[in-house]
């Protein structure tokens, strides 16, 4: 019977993660745009006589507005355009087969301005001694199953399951 | 963890983001909230105990005609650039402050007032005693508090030359104001 391969990488999440990171950008602009908006009404009554309390207004407006679209970009959008280009280039890639036995450790490995992965220990290889999994495709790689991996620059994209009956 | 490491390493963004809030706000309320010098008065006090939010906003609905805005500034507003106060077209000051400032001071017609080398340079806006009126003053005042126009004033024609006299309605206002407790 033949072993059962596992693709960890599909179009449809490169097409998930285009959508988020579009919808989140979109919130961001439309935060932007409103936070200006207010700032420029506010502006409207810089020669008011409380004209002081309209310049405190726009000016706490402004901080928040940009803070939160700061922190949307630093913790949404960024990740999810480290995640764009991990998973381009994990299904534009082309694989190499690694065989051995296969253990997941907790060691986290975090790429500046890329994806966060998990080390995975290879054992029976004399080529290579350890590889790297997508955070978010850890919980689908099954280590103690896999009998070959298929990796793109040392990087899991899918497994065949070796099959029982054998 | 990784949260706040993440958010210290993106620290400098936060703070600079306030600081570009605060500062170009400032800027664009400086520049949209000024006019011309032919169509505004300016007032500067160095009497703290004077409200300039209730004084402005109470001189605001009385501008005299030609005049679009009306500034009042504690001195410390120059604390940077001291060209706008050195060119106000009115001050509220005491008595101490107005014989300092005598050479910037426009000479007033009549006999009544603080006189220094033989001319009146400024005339009593709040006398000697507690003022009770608390309409423009943050705090009482215990000693006299003296008005006077700046010799560089565009708006003082009886007075330089210049091109209207608006500063001397501005100051007829003034004084019925702090008389009358803003009740006009």
């Amino acid at each position: 019977m033949e072993n059962k391969t596992v693709w960890l990488y599909r179009e449809n999440d490169l097409e998930a993660v285009l959508k988020k990171k579009k919808g989140c950008t979109f919130a961001a602009l439309a935060l932007a745009c409103a936070g200006l908006i207010v700032c420029v009404f506010c502006a409207f009554h810089a020669k008011d006589a409380d004209a002081l309390n309209w310049f405190k207004i726009a000016a706490a407006v402004s901080l928040l507005a940009g803070w939160t679209v700061i922190t949307l970009r630093v913790f949404v959008i960024e990740p999810l355009k480290a995640a764009e280009k991990h998973i381009r280039t994990m299904l534009g890639g082309e694989y190499e087969k690694v065989a051995g036995s296969f253990s997941l450790t907790g060691e986290r490995i975090d790429i500046r301005k890329g994806v966060s992965m998990y080390r995975v220990c290879v054992d029976g290889n004399e080529a290579i001694s350890s590889m790297s999994i997508y955070e978010k495709k850890a919980k689908l790689f099954d280590a103690e199953k896999a009998a070959l991996v298929y990796s793109v620059y040392g990087f899991i994209a899918g497994y065949e399951e070796q099959n029982e009956d054998d | 963890m990784r949260t706040i490491k993440k958010l210290a390493s993106n620290a400098h963004r936060y703070v600079l983001w306030a600081l570009i809030s605060v500062f170009f706000w400032g800027w664009v309320f400086s520049l949209a909230g000024d006019a011309p010098r032919a169509k505004k008065l300016t007032v500067f006090t160095s009497v703290e105990a004077i409200d300039c939010a209730a004084l402005k906003a109470a001189l605001s609905e009385r501008l005299p005609d030609g005049i679009n805005l009306v500034q009042v500034h504690p001195f410390r507003y120059a604390a940077f650039d001291t060209s706008e106060a050195e060119a106000a077209d009115i001050f509220i000051v005491t008595e101490e402050e107005a014989k300092s400032m005598a050479k910037y001071l426009s000479h007033i017609e009549g006999d009544d007032g603080l006189v220094v080398d033989g001319a009146v340079i400024a005339v009593v806006l709040i006398p000697e005693e507690v003022f009770k009126n608390t309409e423009f003053l943050l705090t009482e005042t215990h000693e006299p508090v003296y008005i006077c126009f700046g010799s560089r004033s565009v708006h003082t024609k009886s007075l330089n030359g210049s091109s209207d006299d608006a500063a001397l309605e501005l100051f007829d206002t003034i004084k019925k104001l702090f008389a009358e407790g803003g009740n006009l």
